[in-house]
């Protein structure tokens, strides 16, 4: 009897370990190909974790900065700062934009972004910051074109944003928030990724309350369809995306379909054909040696650029790899975003410098 | 206790075996696709297009076509092997099947390997890597005559040497080196050889009289030689490397340089007028398998991948770019890539399905 449990101890513990292996991509590489010529952009070099395209001004805004599971607040050196980029130039230069009335300057470290028009044509942004301390909370910012500054409105905090990752309005008051888990540390963060009892999940605040529409599990991007009625949940660690139907008047989400990728997709970009475009982490093992040492200039991890097109029920797409690169040039992508009619790109990362590349092959085959 | 002892020693091969087994197969892989610019199919080679061999001052390509692989029967076969003819200065997307004379055997002509050498009187001589319906192997060397557009048999050479030959370059009029990429010459023997890493494959040097040994108890599936002659890379396709190895003409020897990891198992390999690399490759090795097993089910593909490798100045190191993947719907299991036109345009070549032919419409000088 107690040989039989042994063995099923032992059957599950060797099972157990080939899975983890499996999924630190211990037999994964990039190869390196780039969609035309790819040349970094001035101004972020502490990451430019999320990008927001305002195409109405045909400008992006650029997250930088970002602090994430800190142990010790006095390693956080670097400034949090949102960038603007003119896309109507190749400028190649990314200038940061003063953010005018925070409550807490020092400790503005943004991460996820996303935008809404407002009735009277303004844009308003919102973003996930973190503190040096690592406390977690929305910002809501009015972009003022004339003076060119980004003015505080409101600061969002909840019991409910337990690990904020990404943020997607939907309305000039309200907005969906994904957590990326629940650990607030690193050690808790290894703990609940070896377990896999995930503590992230999807919260829908309506501008004055929040509730959850996902629980346990791994929320990391997350944005809506152009037509705002399917919603697109990156499960980085289960390495798939979640497909859902949003109903805005009911607040609900129904499940669609999910789609494996075997690679951890970031944060999402929908272009103007509703393709979905995601930064991605090809190899694992690489990313969490990378984004646990990001002031080390030697330790780089894999990028890759994904677009995504789905069928019309939503429950197949074909994929296309528009960008792949070893880490060198482009470290640990986030986001990429097209624009100029899908003959340029964007690709921010978590740590470093933005890249901005031509599209120069075709992606529809 | 001894018994005990044993039992765990052999329990924790068995899980490592199984484990390397399943690494092997790729089995968390996938292709993710992407191509350099337009490409289309070319008419022409169905059932396969395994190996390209590119005539640069002719501006021409052959292509093998109708590979026979560790057939279970002999009446499994119903295709034709041929050589096919591609202008590489058109874009007609069309090759021709370009008759070969007097051979010997005509029903038992399945070509693999290519290579080519030009004669002092400028012709343009082929040597092909053959083997019959029944899996029996010999090399044949063909003159072509550009006036006719044909192929002259010259000569059949076979030597126990090439236990299961599967490409050829050519150093001299009669002379060549071939790889064997293993020893078995069933399915199930393969099988074998594979899971339990004893291989029998190896390189083969042929002087023009007799043939010698190179290397053993390896696997060498693509070969071919610098543009200067000094340089031999070795595709080791199961162990996932490129060997690298210097090649000493005179004394007919090779000594390793280094070897290069790809995690891909590259098939034949072609070097461009830069001295960089090219190789088709197969990503997915258990998607490969099961398209190779059964070539006719059309139901059946396997990914595609295509890499420009370049050296350093010692050999020892190497950049890799990958110039197209695809999952196997419009190229499957690609075996060899070639670029012409100055680097501008690319025709990839598969085991047992038609080739393609693209654009190069973005730079490959990445670093």
């Amino acid at each position: 009897m107690l040989k039989i449990v042994l063995v099923v101890l032992l059957a599950f513990l060797v099972q157990y370990v080939f899975k983890t292996l499996l999924m630190f991509d211990i037999n994964k590489r990039t190869y390196n190909h780039r969609p035309g010529q790819c040349r970094k952009v001035d101004g972020p070099v502490h990451g430019s974790e999320d990008i927001a395209i305002v195409e109405e001004l045909n400008l992006a805004f650029i997250t930088s900065g970002l602090a994430y599971l800190i142990e010790d607040p006095t390693q956080v050196t670097w400034k949090g700062q949102i960038f603007a980029y003119d896309l109507s130039k190749k400028t190649y230069k990314a200038e940061s934009i003063p953010i005018v009335n925070l409550e807490d300057g020092d400790g503005f470290h943004p991460h996820g972004i996303s935008h809404w028009i407002k009735k009277d044509g303004s844009v308003r942004l919102f973003v996930v910051v973190h503190s040096k301390q690592f406390r977690h909370s929305i910002a809501i910012l009015d972009f003022d074109k004339t003076k060119w500054q980004l003015n505080h409105v409101k600061t969002v905090r909840d019991d409910k944003f337990v690990r904020p990752n990404d943020v997607v309005a939907t309305g000039e008051n309200s907005f969906l928030v994904s957590n990326d888990g629940g650990a607030q540390t690193i050690i808790g963060n290894a703990i609940e990724m070896f377990t896999g009892f995930f503590k992230g999940g999807l919260v829908y605040f309506d501008g004055k309350n929040s509730h959850y529409l996902l629980e346990n599990t791994v929320a990391n991007g997350i944005i809506f369809s152009r037509d705002r009625k399917t919603l697109f949940v990156s499960h980085f660690n289960q390495e798939t995306i979640g497909v859902f139907a949003w109903d805005q008047k009911k607040i609900t989400i129904k499940k669609i379909s999910e789609i494996e990728t075997l690679t951890g997709c970031y944060n999402f970009f929908i272009d103007n054909e509703d393709n979905l475009w995601s930064g991605c982490h090809p190899v694992l093992k690489d990313a969490l040696g990378h984004l646990g040492d990001a002031t080390n200039p030697n330790l780089y991890s894999q990028s890759q650029v994904l677009r995504f097109k789905f069928s019309s029920d939503l429950k197949s797409t074909e994929m296309v790899e528009v960008f792949s690169d070893d880490g060198r040039f482009t470290a640990a992508s986030a986001i990429a975003a097209t624009f100029d009619n899908g003959k340029q790109l964007l690709i921010g990362t978590v740590f470093r410098d933005l890249t901005h590349c031509d599209i120069d092959v075709p992606l529809d085959f | 206790m001894l018994v005990k002892v044993v039992l765990f020693g052999l329990l924790g091969v068995s899980i490592h075996f199984i484990f390397n087994t399943l690494l092997t197969l790729d089995i968390n892989k996938r292709v993710y696709n992407h191509r350099p610019g337009e490409c289309r199919k070319i008419e022409g080679p169905v059932h396969g297009s395994e190996d390209i061999e590119v005539i640069d001052k002719l501006q021409i390509a052959f292509i093998s076509s109708g590979l026979v692989y560790l057939p279970n029967s002999a009446s499994d076969v119903k295709w034709k092997g041929q050589i096919f003819l591609y202008d590489l200065t058109k874009r007609s997307y069309k090759a021709e099947p370009i008759p070969v004379l007097n051979l010997e055997d005509v029903d038992g002509f399945h070509p693999h390997g290519l290579s080519h050498w030009i004669l002092n009187n400028r012709t343009v001589r082929l040597f092909v890597v053959v083997h019959s319906k029944t899996f029996k192997h010999s090399i044949v060397i063909l003159d072509y005559n550009s006036a006719k557009r044909e192929l002259n048999h010259v000569k059949t050479i076979r030597g126990e040497k090439f236990v299961r030959p599967n490409d050829i370059v050519a150093t001299g009029e009669n002379s060549f080196l071939v790889s064997n990429d293993g020893g078995a010459q069933t399915a199930l023997g393969n099988v074998w050889e594979i899971l339990s890493g004893f291989y029998k494959g190896g390189l083969v040097y042929y002087n023009g009289k007799k043939s010698q040994f190179l290397m053993e108890n390896n696997i060498a599936n693509g070969i071919i030689l610098s543009r200067d002659q000094k340089t031999l890379f070795v595709s080791h396709i199961n162990q996932e490397t490129i060997g690298v190895y210097t090649w000493n003409q005179k004394d007919g020897e090779i000594q390793k340089i280094s070897e290069i990891e790809t995690l891909t198992g590259c098939d034949n390999f072609y070097v461009d007028t830069q001295d960089h690399l090219w190789a088709g490759c197969h990503p997915v090795v258990k998607d490969a398998a099961g398209h190779l097993g059964n070539v006719s089910d059309s139901t059946l593909y396997g990914p595609s991948q295509v890499l420009r490798v370049s050296f350093s100045k010692d050999l020892k190191t190497a950049e890799i770019v990958e110039v197209l993947a695809d999952d196997g719907r419009f190229v499957s299991a690609s075996t060899i890539a070639i670029p012409f036109d100055d680097g501008k345009q690319m025709i990839v070549g598969t085991v047992a399905r038609p080739a393609i032919h693209c654009d190069i419409n973005v730079s490959l000088n990445l670093y």
